[in-house]
């Protein structure tokens, strides 16, 4: 059959399928919802817990970007890509947490070198060099940890500086001087950290 | 030749983009001739690989719950104008009528001028003046669950959706009990309060609906359980217990939420002095706890194990917190401390570590008392006489919220998911609040 016969049977099927998806179909919101959780909350946790480092808190903040999603999906389509979407969204919400919390984080350095133990999560899923990443990483100021983990997850500066409301060209230099600073936690070489 | 400094933030820049053909020439002509660089960028470049593929964590099981229970309704956790419009004319109609419709909207009669943004929850069974007390409140599996007790004994409510409640029945040997604490954690949730005689004193249930008293017998009968608190493995209750010789403090810990170990009793004049412990906080590594002397100071204890308490001192002379205290709970920051302080005024304190303790300031904060703290630490409730009160720490600082109106006292709050809850009495009967959650709550 020539490509002519292909496009007249395929493009009514097509359209009637865009048609089905769109009008008839009642939407299942919550199936959609549940099966976008169950792909991406653990990552997004992890995430969430990288920045926070308190699992009630990754918790309410993965609960909380999902809530934005239902709202996001009830009245128009899913984002093009969801993950990315969560991920923003959660970045946000931390950031926004972590301005709240800005008289509070003055004691986290204290609290870090001294207390923080390791967790039922930590013990079962992290792994030996991942710890040692997320330790220094707790060390970083809240700021440069959120961009550092948001620039992993491939937002480029412009949109990690909105959500830590930094400049394009500041939060670039902010990520750069994190990198180098969270590599020389690693290594111990604090002296050499820029 | 660029220097090492600007070699690394290079390096750096170049992990997730295209430097101009000049600079990444520069770059790599220093990165071939010093190996301190170029381990220094390879470990960059590895870090990043780290953070782009942390290790998955599964959330707890009541977070898919509640994505699931919002997705049923489609996000909408605010009832909509119409609904208020509705329950509004339902309202009026039957108070214009002059009929009695009992439980369905007593809480409304009750607090008539509850305000925009509170509403008051339906509680079937409770009646102005019975003495009731709703003393907290927790989310977890399915719903909420509230804990108090009534003129029978101890009360167990469970709601799916904060507003509508159910009194569930409660276990033999409950009667004349009262529940003071209720906490999300192990088999579903768990609870605790003053035992009757040698009744339990601790309890679980997997749903909020079938409790059960937690084990063994020996551990948990004649508690009197003030405090619960959940840290990394496990769970650590607070009070004390009745012996032979009379009251004396107690704690208990737990692993799995199910089986407790009650502190060792102290035998007749034994030395050992047992505080009596009336809040409890975990900190990374042990428990942090304050002896309820029915007054201030609020002296501060310390345990590694939950089990056995010593006074935290700093040169010699005890730590204590100049106020009242009442609750205790876990921030990332540390740990905070409500209740009055002696100045009379609902008082927030912070400290790091349980050895200093700062006062926070409370924009316009009243004559009262803060009784509960959510735990997180992001709001407190408690009471003035005119009724209760809303403290959160919003943009930096705390402040008092807009509280349900009616009078009544707070005695407990939580947090859900796009919801809120307050808890405690009015008219002499237990009552709940509960309000949406706004973008801007901290």
């Amino acid at each position: 059959m020539g490509p002519v016969s292909d496009r007249s049977d395929t493009e009514p099927q097509a359209a009637i399928a865009v048609l089905e998806r769109v009008v008839v179909r009642p939407r299942d919101l919550e199936s959609e919802i549940l099966a976008a959780f169950d792909e991406h909350e653990a990552r997004l946790k992890a995430f969430a817990l990288a920045a926070v480092r308190d699992g009630n808190a990754a918790d309410d903040l993965v609960q909380e970007s999902f809530l934005r999603l239902i709202t996001e999906m009830r009245d128009g389509p899913a984002p093009d890509n969801v993950g990315a979407w969560l991920f923003r969204v959660c970045a946000n919400l931390i950031a926004s947490r972590g301005r709240r919390l800005s008289v509070a984080r003055r004691w986290l350095p204290r609290l870090v070198d001294r207390e923080v133990g390791r967790s039922p999560e930590d013990v079962i899923v992290r792994r030996e060099g991942e710890d040692a990443v997320l330790a220094a990483l707790g060390r970083l100021a809240p700021d440069a940890r959120l961009a550092l983990l948001l620039a992993a997850q491939g937002l480029d500066s412009a949109e990690i500086g909105a959500a830590i409301r930094k400049s394009p060209g500041a939060t670039r230099t902010l990520i750069c001087r994190s990198r180098a600073r969270l590599r020389s936690l690693i290594t111990g070489d604090e002296e050499a950290a820029l | 030749m660029i220097d090492h400094v600007r070699t690394r933030l290079l390096a750096a820049d170049a992990i997730d983009r295209r430097l101009d053909p000049e600079t990444d020439g520069e770059l790599r002509a220093h990165l071939v001739g010093c190996a301190p660089c170029r381990s220094f960028a390879a470990g960059m470049s590895s870090d990043h690989r780290v953070l782009a593929n942390l290790s998955p964590v599964p959330t707890s099981p009541h977070v898919r719950e509640a994505v699931s229970r919002a997705a049923r309704t489609g996000g909408r956790t605010r009832p909509s104008w119409l609904v208020l419009a509705a329950m509004l004319l339902l309202v009026l109609a039957v108070a214009g009528a002059g009929l009695a419709v009992g439980a369905l909207i007593r809480q409304f009669d009750r607090s008539p001028d509850t305000r925009l943004g509170w509403l008051a929850g339906t509680v079937p069974g409770l009646e102005a003046g019975d003495g009731s007390r709703i003393r907290a409140a927790a989310g977890g599996p399915g719903g909420y669950v509230a804990v108090g007790g009534t003129a029978g004994g101890a009360a167990f409510w469970r709601s799916a959706d904060g507003m509508t409640w159910l009194e569930v029945a409660r276990p033999a040997g409950t009667d004349g009990a009262e529940l003071l604490v209720v906490v999300a954690g192990g088999p579903g949730f768990i609870a605790g309060g003053r035992a009757s005689a040698t009744g339990p004193g601790l309890f679980v249930s997997a749903d909020g609906m079938a409790w059960e008293p937690a084990g063994p017998p020996a551990a948990v009968s004649g508690a009197g359980v003030e405090a619960i608190a959940a840290g990394r493995g496990g769970w650590v209750a607070v009070g004390s217990v009745i012996t032979a010789t009379g009251a004396q403090g107690a704690s208990w810990v737990t692993l799995d939420g199910r089986t407790w170990q009650r502190s060792i009793e102290e035998p007749p004049g034994g030395e050992t002095v047992r505080p009596r412990l009336i809040a409890v906080a975990a900190l990374g590594t042990g428990w942090l706890a304050i002896e309820g002397a029915g007054g201030a100071p609020s002296d501060v204890y310390r345990s590694d194990d939950g089990l056995e308490w010593r006074p935290l001192s700093v040169e010699g002379r005890p730590v204590s917190i100049p106020g009242d205290v009442r609750a205790l709970a876990t921030t990332a920051a540390g740990v905070l401390a409500v209740g009055s302080a002696n100045d009379g005024r609902a008082a927030i304190w912070a400290s790091p570590d349980g050895f200093v303790w700062a006062r926070q300031s409370i924009v316009d904060a009243p004559r009262g008392v803060l009784t509960a703290i959510d735990r997180e630490g992001r709001a407190a409730v408690g009471s003035t006489q005119d009724g209760p009160i809303l403290a959160r720490f919003v943009a930096g600082a705390w402040r008092i919220d807009e509280a349900p109106g009616g009078g009544g006292e707070a005695l407990g709050y939580v947090r859900g998911a796009g919801l809120e809850l307050m808890v405690g009495t009015v008219n002499g009967s237990g009552a709940v609040w509960s309000g949406a959650r706004t973008e801007g709550d901290g």
